[in-house]
Formats: C-alpha cells, sequence, structure tokens
C-alpha cells in the first residue's frame, strides 16, 4: 500500500533560519501521526508544504498520491485540514459556512455537517463571529471532517476545546485510523498524543530526530542512573547498539540517556571498578520529547576516547523495530 | 464537484461581503444630494460643485475600496487562507471577485444617476471644477473599472491594506499623466488650445488600452497569491551585487536599548509599521505644499498643464491629510492590534499621543516648510499692479486650521468604521464635507474663528475620551452615546452662534404689533395693489435685439439718434396717464430723469427763451405728478423715491432764479405737492405698514414684498442667514420709523431715534455721521448734497427740505395775497393759478 504522505529530502530554508532540513517522512495509510516539536521546529512549515501552500526549496513529497504543488486542489480534496486558529468568515452563520463550503465538495457535506453541528449543539442560525473559540474549533472540525477525508491534518487540534470533548474528538480519531483513514496532527499535548497516535515524529531544528511507532520509540529509550564511589570515575562506554544521547554529572551519580538499552548491559556497568549501583527506568513521552529537543542533545560532551564505543566484544541486543509502519531513514542529527 | 455550485457559492460570499460598501457609499451619496439640494439654492458655489460631481466621486471610491474590501480584509482576517485550503481552483475564486465587483460598481452608477436625478442636478458647467465636469460621463466609467482594476491589482500585491489603497493614487493618475505629456510633445501642438473633448478622447483611449493590461496584471497578482509560497531566494557569495555594499545593514532593533521614553517607542512602532505608507503619504503631502507655494507666488499666467499638477498635487496632499488621520487607529491593517499595547498595560492617553504623533509632526513640518518658503520668498510683486498670483497667501493658522479639521475628522471617522477598506473612503468625503460645513459657518455665517476652532478640536477630544473602550474592544452604549453626543455636537455647534443671534435680533416687540397689526390689515385691504411701472422712452437705435449687441442699420441708426428729444420727459420718463393708479418707482429712471431735468434748468438759466421754458415746465410737470403717484403706492420704497423726487422739487423751486416762474402754472402744481407735509406723513405710514403686514401674510420668504427692494439691510448680519432675519427686522425698522413719525408730531428731539434707526440697519456708510442719516438729525446741515444712499427707510425724513416746502407754498401764497391785495380786485380762481 502507497504511503498516505511521503517526502525526499524536504528542505526549507528562510532567510536567517532554517525550516527543515532533509526531512524524510513516510506514513502508512491507517495511522495516527503524530508531530512533536517546540515552537519554531518547523511543523507548521511541513504542514504548509504538505497541504500545497509552500513550495519547499528543496525536496519533493507525496500527498495521497498527488504532488501538492502541482496537483494542490487533488490533495485537499482529499484531505482534511484544520489549523491551529483557523479564520472562518465571522460574518456568516453556522449553517451558512457550512452550506457555503458544501459547494466545494461532493453531495453529503452538508448533512454530515449539520450532523456534526447538531452533535455539538451549536445553533445554526448563530454567527461565526459570536462563538467562543472552543465553538469555533467544532465548527472548523466538522467542515474538515464532513467530507470524510482520507487524511486528516490538524493543527493543535484540541487547543479550546473542553474536556469532554477533546476526549470524544481523540477517540474519534483512533476510529478513523482504525477504519483505514489517516490523521496527522501536530500538537504540544504530549499526554493527549500519548494517548492517540501510535506513530511520533519529533522535530527540531528543521530535522526529524525521531520518527517511530509509539511504543518503540518510548522502549528504545532508556534512563540509567549509575552511583558511584568517586566523582572521577570513568564509566565504561555501552556497547553497540546502544548509543548514548546525553550524559549528565551529579555528583557521585551520572546519568545517561540511552537508545537501544539492553538490560543485560547492566551487569557489564556494574562490572567495572568503582561503580556502586546502576539503575535503568523506562521514559515516557515528554521525557524522551525533552531529550531530543533540549540543548546539547546532540552528542555526549566531552567524550574521552574510552567512551566513544564499547568493546567489541560487547553484546548486541537486538534492534527491535521490525513491524515499523513509518521510519526515520535520515535521522539528522542522531549520535 | 459541481462546477455551478462552486460559482454560486463563490458569488453569494462576495456578494455578501460588497454589499455594505454599495450601501454605506450610497447613503453618503444620499446625504451629500440631500446637502447639496438644501445648499443649492443660496449662493453657495462650493457645495453646488461638490454636489454636481458627487455622481462622479462615489463609483470611483467604490471602484478603489472593492479591492480593499474584498481582498485586502480578506487577507487581514486570514479568511482567504481558509478558503484557500477549500479544493478551490484559483481561477474562480480571482474571477467572482471581479464580476462582483463590476456588478457593484455598475450598481453604484446607477443609483448615483438615479440619485443625481431626484436630487435634480443640473449639471452646470460653472464653479471651480468645471473642467472636470466637461469631460464626459463615459470616460469617468471606463476611468472607474480601470481603477477597480488597478485596486485589485494593489490589494493582491500588498499584505496590509493602507499601502494598497496609497498605491492606487499614482496607478489611477497615469491615464492624466499620458495625456499631459502627449500634449506637451512638440509635434502635438500647445496643450494650451487642446480642448476638452480631445483630451478626453485621448484619456478614454488611453484608459480602455489601460484596462485589459490592469485585469491582466490584477488576475496574475491573484492566481500569484493563492499559489503556493515561492521558497525565498538566498543569495550565495556569488549572488550578491556591489549596489549591496550600500544597503544599510538589518539590525533587530533601532538602538541597543529599548527607548527611554515609550512614546518614542510608538511613534517608531506607527512609522515603521508600514514604512511605504509612510512614505507614500509623505511625497503627496510634500507635492502638495510645493503645488500651494506656486500657486501663491506665481505671477502671470499659469499654463494649463501647470495649472493641473498643481489642483492634482493639492487634491492628493488633502487625500493624503485624511489618510494619515485614518491611520492613527488603522494604520497596522487593524484596529485589534491596538490591544496588544491594551495587554500590555500601557495608558490609553499615552497610545493616543503616540498614535497621532507622526501625523501631527509631519503637518506641522509641512505647515512651517510653506511658512518659512513663503518668508523667503516674500509677497510676490510685479511692476503691473493687476499682475497678481491666482490665489493669496493665507496664514499659518488657516493652513493648520484646514489641517486639522481634515485630520480631525478623518481620525475620528476611523475610529468609529475601524473597518480600514471604509474609512479609508469614507473619511476624505466626511473630513471635506466637515471643512465645507465650517467654512461655510465662518465664511457665510460670520461665525468666529475661536468658536470654529474649538469645534475643531471635538473629534480629537472624543477620540480621546474614548480611546480606553477602543483600546480594549469595549465599545458599548458609553463609547457609542459619546459618539453619537460629539458627532451631534460638531453638527450642531457651527450653527448655535447663528440660532443665538438670530433669537436676538430685533424685533417689534409683541404689544406694539398687537398696536399695529388691526391698522396694517384695515390699511392693506383699502389699499389697492395694482400699480403701475414708468420705464425710460425708446432709446434704442437697433432693430434685432436677437443677440446682445443687435443688428444696427446705419442710416436708420442715424435717423433715429437725430429724431430723438433729450430734453423732453418723454424720453426719461414714460409714466402714463392714469393718475390714480399708484407708481412703481424705478431708481435709474428716477435719477436720469432728474439729472436731465437739472440740465434742461441750466439752459433756461443760460438761455430764458419760451421754449426752455415749456421744457423745463415739462420736466417739473412729469416730476411733480411722478412724485403724486408714487405717494399712492404702498411700498415704502417708493416712498423714499417720491422724497427723493421731492427734495429736488424743493431744492429747485427755491432756486432764486426760478422766483420769475412763481406765477407759472407748474411751479404752483409742484409748490401744492411739495407742500403737503401731512399727507406725505400720512402716505409713509400706510406704505410702511403695508409692506410689513404683506410681508407677513406672505408664505413663500424668498419673495419678499417690503424688503426686497433692498440687499444692503443689516449688512453686518452674514450674507447665509440674513434672508431668514429679513421679516423680524423689517417689523423692528418700521416699528422703529414709526416712532419718528410720532416724536416728530410731539415735538421730540430726533436725533436719538435715527442713530437707533441707523445701527438698526447696520450701520450704512459706517458710522452715523457718514451714514444716510446724518442729515436728518438738528445737527445736519447740508442740504443739497448729492443722495449717496438708497433703499434705507427714512433716509430724507424731516430734513430741512420739507419745511423749505411748506415755506415755498406760503411764499406764493402770501405773494398771491399781496397782489390781490395791491390790485384791489378780487380775482378770479383762474387767474391765481
Amino acid at each position: 500500500m502507497n504511503p498516505v504522505i511521503s517526502t525526499d529530502q524536504l528542505t526549507m530554508r528562510f532567510r536567517g533560519c532554517d525550516a527543515l532540513l532533509g526531512v524524510d517522512l513516510t506514513i502508512q495509510p491507517g495511522t495516527v501521526f503524530a508531530l512533536l516539536g517546540e515552537n519554531g521546529a518547523g511543523k507548521t512549515t511541513l504542514i504548509r508544504i504538505l497541504t500545497g501552500f509552500q513550495k519547499p526549496t528543496s525536496g519533493s513529497a507525496c500527498v495521497c498520491d498527488f504532488d501538492p504543488l502541482k496537483q494542490p486542489l487533488e490533495v485537499r480534496r482529499r484531505v482534511g485540514y484544520v489549523s491551529d486558529n483557523p479564520a472562518l468568515y465571522d460574518w456568516m452563520t453556522v449553517g451558512q459556512i457550512g452550506w457555503f463550503t458544501a459547494s466545494f465538495y461532493p453531495d453529503g457535506f452538508y448533512d454530515a455537517y449539520r450532523e456534526s453541528v447538531a452533535k455539538y449543539e451549536i445553533p445554526e442560525d448563530r454567527k461565526i463571529r459570536v462563538l467562543s473559540k472552543g465553538q469555533r474549533a467544532k465548527i472548523a472540525l466538522s467542515l474538515a471532517l464532513a467530507h470524510d477525508p482520507e487524511l486528516l491534518i490538524l493543527d493543535e487540534p484540541t487547543s479550546g476545546l473542553d474536556p469532554m470533548v477533546r476526549r470524544e474528538f481523540l477517540e474519534s480519531m483512533i476510529g478513523r485510523a482504525a477504519s483505514g483513514r489517516t490523521v496527522f496532527l501536530s500538537s504540544h499535548q504530549i499526554n493527549e498524543v500519548e494517548r492517540v497516535a501510535d506513530t511520533i515524529g519529533i522535530l527540531h531544528n528543521g530535522k526529524l530526530q525521531a520518527c517511530e511507532p509509539l511504543n518503540d520509540l518510548k522502549g528504545s529509550m532508556t534512563e540509567l542512573t549509575v552511583s558511584l564511589d568517586d566523582p572521577l570515575v570513568q564509566v565504561p562506554t555501552l556497547p553497540e547498539p546502544a548509543e548514548t544521547l546525553l550524559e549528565e554529572n551529579q555528583g557521585r551519580q551520572r546519568r545517561f540517556l540511552v537508545r537501544n538499552f539492553d538490560p543485560s548491559m547492566i551487569s557489564f556497568i556494574e562490572s567495572a571498578s568503582g561503580v556502586v549501583a546502576v539503575r535503568d527506568r523506562t521514559m515516557t513521552l515528554e521525557e524522551i520529547f525533552i531529550a531530543h529537543t533540549r540543548k546539547g542533545f546532540a552528542g555526549p560532551p566531552g567524550p574521552p576516547p574510552e567512551m566513544s564505543r564499547g568493546p567489541s566484544e560487547s553484546p548486541k541486543p537486538s534492534t527491535g523495530d521490525g513491524g515499523r509502519e513509518s521510519e526515520v531513514v535520515t535521522s539528522g542529527e542522531q549520535s | 464537484m459541481n462546477e455551478t455550485r462552486l460559482w454560486q457559492g463563490l458569488l453569494w460570499k462576495e456578494a455578501k461581503q460588497v454589499i455594505p460598501l454599495i450601501g454605506m457609499l450610497l447613503g453618503v451619496s444620499a446625504l451629500l444630494f440631500i446637502v447639496w439640494a438644501a445648499t443649492s439654492r443660496q449662493l453657495n458655489v462650493t457645495l453646488q460643485a461638490t454636489g454636481d460631481i458627487v455622481p462622479l466621486i462615489m463609483p470611483a471610491l467604490f471602484a478603489a475600496g472593492a479591492g480593499a474590501i474584498l481582498i485586502s480584509h480578506e487577507k487581514e482576517t486570514r479568511s482567504l487562507n481558509w478558503l484557500a485550503s477549500l479544493p478551490i481552483p484559483i481561477r474562480p475564486i480571482v474571477m467572482t471577485k471581479f464580476v462582483v465587483a463590476f456588478a457593484g460598481l455598475m450598481l453604484m452608477w446607477l443609483g448615483c444617476w438615479l440619485l443625481g436625478i431626484l436630487a435634480g442636478l443640473d449639471g452646470g458647467n460653472g464653479g471651480p471644477l468645471a473642467e472636470l465636469k466637461q469631460i464626459h460621463p463615459a470616460f469617468w466609467f471606463l476611468h472607474s473599472i480601470y481603477v477597480l482594476l488597478c485596486g485589485f491589482y494593489t490589494a493582491w500585491r500588498n499584505k496590509n491594506a493602507f499601502p494598497a489603497l496609497v498605491w492606487i493614487i499614482p496607478l489611477a493618475l497615469l491615464p492624466f499623466l499620458v495625456v499631459e505629456i502627449w500634449h506637451a510633445m512638440p509635434f502635438i501642438g500647445s496643450s494650451q488650445y487642446a480642448d476638452v473633448t480631445q483630451k478626453t478622447w485621448v484619456m478614454g483611449i488611453v484608459t480602455a488600452l489601460a484596462i485589459p493590461i490592469a485585469g491582466w496584471f490584477a488576475y496574475r497578482a491573484g492566481r500569484r497569491e493563492l499559489q503556493a509560497d515561492e521558497p525565498e531566494r538566498l543569495l550565495g557569495r556569488d549572488g550578491l551585487h556591489s549596489a549591496d555594499a550600500w544597503r544599510p545593514p538589518e539590525t533587530s532593533a533601532p538602538s541597543e536599548l529599548p527607548f527611554r521614553n515609550s512614546l518614542t517607542s510608538l511613534v517608531w512602532q506607527t512609522i515603521h509599521s508600514s514604512r511605504w505608507m509612510s512614505i507614500g503619504l509623505s511625497v503627496p503631502l510634500l507635492a502638495g505644499a510645493l503645488a500651494w507655494l506656486v500657486l501663491t507666488n506665481h505671477l502671470g499666467q499659469i499654463s494649463s498643464w501647470l495649472m493641473v499638477a498643481i489642483q492634482v498635487s493639492i487634491g492628493l496632499s488633502l487625500l493624503a491629510v485624511s489618510w494619515l488621520g485614518v491611520a492613527v487607529f488603522t494604520g497596522d491593517g487593524s484596529s485589534g492590534r491596538l490591544k496588544f499595547l491594551a495587554d500590555r498595560g500601557v495608558s490609553p492617553h499615552r497610545a493616543w499621543v503616540g498614535r497621532h504623533w507622526f501625523g501631527v509632526s509631519l503637518l506641522c513640518g509641512i505647515s512651517l516648510l510653506i511658512l518659512v518658503v513663503q518668508a523667503i520668498l516674500g509677497t510676490p510683486l510685479s511692476p503691473d499692479a493687476y499682475d497678481r498670483p491666482a490665489v493669496p497667501e493665507v496664514s499659518l493658522l488657516t493652513i493648520l486650521a484646514v489641517f486639522a479639521v481634515v485630520y480631525g475628522v478623518s481620525q475620528w471617522t476611523s475610529q468609529l468604521v475601524p473597518m480600514l477598506a471604509a474609512s479609508a473612503f469614507l473619511a476624505p468625503v466626511l473630513s471635506l464635507v466637515a471643512l465645507a460645513m465650517l467654512i461655510n459657518a465662518g465664511v457665510g455665517n460670520g461665525v468666529r474663528l475661536g468658536w470654529l476652532l474649538l469645534i475643531a478640536v471635538l473629534p480629537f477630544a472624543a477620540t480621546w475620551w474614548t480611546m480606553h473602550d477602543f483600546m480594549d474592544g469595549r465599545r458599548g452604549w458609553k463609547y457609542w452615546s459619546t459618539m453619537v453626543v460629539a458627532g451631534l455636537l460638531f453638527s450642531l455647534l457651527p450653527s448655535l452662534p447663528v440660532w443665538i443671534a438670530k433669537s436676538q435680533f430685533p424685533r417689534m416687540p409683541k404689544e406694539r404689533v398687537a398696536e399695529l397689526l388691526p391698522e396694517a390689515r384695515r390699511l392693506s385691504k383699502a389699499s389697492s395693489m395694482n400699480f403701475a411701472s414708468m420705464r425710460m422712452g425708446d432709446l434704442d437705435l437697433r432693430d434685432d435685439f436677437s443677440n446682445r449687441l443687435g443688428e444696427v442699420d446705419g442710416e436708420t441708426a442715424v435717423q433715429r439718434f437725430h429724431q430723438r428729444n433729450y430734453a423732453s420727459p418723454d424720453t426719461w420718463m414714460v409714466i402714463g396717464n392714469q393718475d390714480d393708479t399708484p407708481l412703481r418707482a424705478d431708481t435709474w429712471i428716477i435719477q436720469n430723469s432728474l439729472e436731465m431735468a437739472s440740465f434742461t434748468k441750466l439752459r433756461w438759466k443760460q438761455n430764458p427763451s419760451e421754449t426752455s421754458k415749456e421744457e423745463l415746465a415739462a420736466f417739473i410737470d412729469r416730476l411733480t405728478t411722478a412724485a403724486r403717484r408714487l405717494r399712492l403706492s404702498v411700498r415704502w420704497f417708493d416712498q423714499e423715491m417720491a422724497d427723493y423726487v421731492e427734495e429736488w422739487l424743493v431744492n429747485n423751486l427755491s432756486d432764486k432764479a426760478m422766483q420769475p416762474l412763481q406765477s407759472e402754472p407748474f411751479f404752483r402744481r409742484a409748490a401744492e405737492q411739495v407742500a403737503a407735509f401731512d399727507d406725505r406723513q400720512s402716505a409713509r405710514r400706510r406704505a410702511l405698514l403695508v409692506s410689513w403686514h404683506v410681508d407677513l401674510e406672505l408664505s413663500e420668504h424668498s419673495q419678499w414684498y417690503g424688503v426686497s427692494a433692498n440687499d444692503d439691510w443689516f449688512a453686518r448680519v452674514p450674507l447665509n442667514w440674513r434672508a431668514s432675519i429679513m421679516q423680524k427686522g423689517f417689523g423692528a425698522v418700521v416699528d422703529r420709523c414709526l416712532q419718528i413719525q410720532e416724536k416728530q408730531k410731539a415735538g421730540g428731539d430726533l436725533e436719538p431715534e435715527f442713530r437707533a434707526l441707523h445701527e438698526l440697519v447696520g450701520r450704512p456708510g459706517g458710522d452715523f455721521e457718514t451714514g444716510p442719516y446724518s442729515d436728518n438729525a438738528s445737527s445736519g446741515q447740508n442740504t443739497l448734497h448729492p443722495r449717496r444712499f438708497y433703499g434705507y427707510p427714512a433716509v430724507s425724513w424731516f430734513e430741512p427740505w420739507e419745511t423749505e416746502g411748506q415755506l415755498i407754498w406760503q411764499r406764493l401764497q402770501t405773494k398771491a395775497q399781496t397782489e390781490t391785495e395791491s390790485e384791489s380786485n378780487v380775482p378770479t380762481e383762474e387767474e391765481v393759478q
């Protein structure tokens, strides 16, 4: 099955900053994909390219088997898009905007829209300008979903929604994915994302730092706390395929963020001289996100020669990434 | 997707968006037409001219504003982004906007044409905008389509609506510029002699050619806007040009540290919100100042193209002043952006000052520039005393006052109508109407400058007062009630001094009205309103009167010339022979007749022949009859002219040279006429009361019976409201004149009464001593001076000639008695005569 979204070396440079740097992304149908990133990480730029609003500096993209730059209308017919602050015609009534938008979609749009609006209990004769922020978000969602799009692109979809509606909406996203539709959402609400997304992409400084199924991502990252009898004791470099992403000195304790850590490596560390105890902990998505986006993530600081790579005889745990529905082909500055 | 439904949906949306602009402009047009209709009857050329060109202005304003409403506003609210996210091809989006705007333009033309017909525009060619009105409306129609397309182009190209509007101006002027350049070409001939029709044709052709070009540019700009954004071109080392060395480095902030004074930051923000807007408004202001300096300093004939350039520059500078005002509250595209300052606790009044700083500084700077240049150039002098600049210099205060009114009303409009696309077009119209209203109040109604300046401050005070609510986006009942009160004050205050002055203007007291009205009514009923007019004899040498000069047949003319008898009163005053019919005076005929009578008397004195005596007798007889019949008239002015004639008779009958003629019948008849003192007083009283009563009864104020004879009454009352107090003032005058009569009868001193009358009619001639009533006073000495004042009541009353007239008659009677006694015969009646 063709991926719903695929990008190839997507690069977008602006004067003074690089929004995207060689992003390769593949999203399969039936996925709820969550794109995480700080403000200014390049999320909105990526969405603008995918919806045909922005030409990239280089690279290409394909959405629903169409090039969004050459065939933007075909893409928009198959996509439902809700921006973080949807600008609707505020002089129209709730009913009028549905009637107006239905002009551009096949039959059935207006009925589906009215049904959705009725579900949200918003009167059709009310002007958009008098609606609350949350009600506007519901109208925007109703408009984006009324034609049952193959791909739903949501930029901060739940901001402004009350908790009850938010929960219902997120559950409906899972339902959409189950029916073969794809959802691409960009959000800061990591807890919510964790609840619904099955694939996570983390964008930082224009680069896709991670793009893996949620479980793989969570399973691949381990926080390792090593207690030492002397702060000057050297901790041995972990054997492959483990990668140390970050190392922090906290007195007689060292804290490591390690990718592809295998519990069998604990005994290897404990065997080193001066190591008192080793504790490992699986990280939450939020911790993983912070780990990927915090300053200094690019690599462990000041690697001594013996810290760069473990001995060749170290055990090699399995990568465990088979069955991924999305993958990072180019992972930027991964250490 | 259904293609028809797509177009229907888009057309519906665009139409709904543009209808408010059409309604608003038609509403303003209707208001202007009403103002025009109300003022055109008065002699106010400026407003009349404005009324005539309203049908042209309103579609032009719509043409320029449609792009701002349909495109810039959508960009500003980002609804265009949402629309673009729907699966709609670009062409229908761009085309429906144009189709709806074009239909709206047609509707505007139709509406303004209908309003023009309803308001009865005469399409006259007078007034200061005569040249513009000569251009055929078909050109303006074409030009409005061109402006519409230019507006679309600039709206698509600019992110902010304001620069888009500013850039329409040079594009709209292009056809005019091309035509002026075309006519300035040496092989075309002097533009001075190019007639308007020829120019209109050239402008029409240029505009017609420019329309598809502008349309193509607008369409292309629309397509580009709705297509995917192009990536920025990042120049590498090889891409840099040597010219880049001159480019100032881009800085993130204007200074190392934030400005110490927050006002400075606000000014910085105003200027830099759109640098192009600041430049775009400063340039026409400067050009207008230069044009004004040329206009006030250029001696001699100004060439046609220069005059057009001056008019256009001054017009654009006024538009720039108005838009500077509009920029105060909507300059950064959305009034909502002021909330940024409100959220940060910036004092509303500080924000108000900060927003005004740039505009006010610019206007003050321009005014000072005009003053300084004018001071350096001095007053233009020419060896030829009649060679003067087309427009005289004006004071700095006048320039500032004009700027203050236009700018003040515009900033007020922009706060009231925060949608830029609407306020940008409403503000210039409303500010010019306000300016015309205040000028009319000052010049036409005589309202003091200080009061008008106070009113000019009102729009500033209104926005200052409501700034807090406006910044917070809290425009509730308090805001709107403040605005309504301020609006009412601004509209009504210019008229307040007029109302007060009108209410305090002298009138006949009520008790006096009650006393005199029955008598006036009785006299009116008893008097005949029929009258005979006096005319001159046939002095014309022409046969054909079809044109002003007339065709003169030489022989006939010479023959007629020789047949004229200048020594006959029939040549100068023809009054018919209906002796009982009142005569209506004609000042010109009476003056000429009196002069010719004086000339005849001189001829008789030089050559006392029988013929010359008969000629003199005929003149005096005719004047005596005229005076008698004028006394029958119930129009007070005829009584004044009868006084004029009788005064001449008295002066001449009392002439020593005339005494040998005392026994002549004409002398006796004339003496009898001038001696009838009591009859004269009765005629005066009757005429005053009847004239007053007739005016009271007349419903149509424009048809005065009593006071229409002269417009110089109440000369100190400003012209625009003089007519409305005429009737009231006439009552006061009648009362005063009757009091003079009554006091004379009682034997009192009349000087205070005449002084009061002098004040009442507006001090004609200045001081009392130099005015028409100085001779009526007991201190008046000269009785034989030439008459200088006509049309004022009682100017000849109780002067020495009246007594002299009685004395002449008494002398005549005494002489006749003496002659009778000396002859010791009882004379027959025929002999006495």
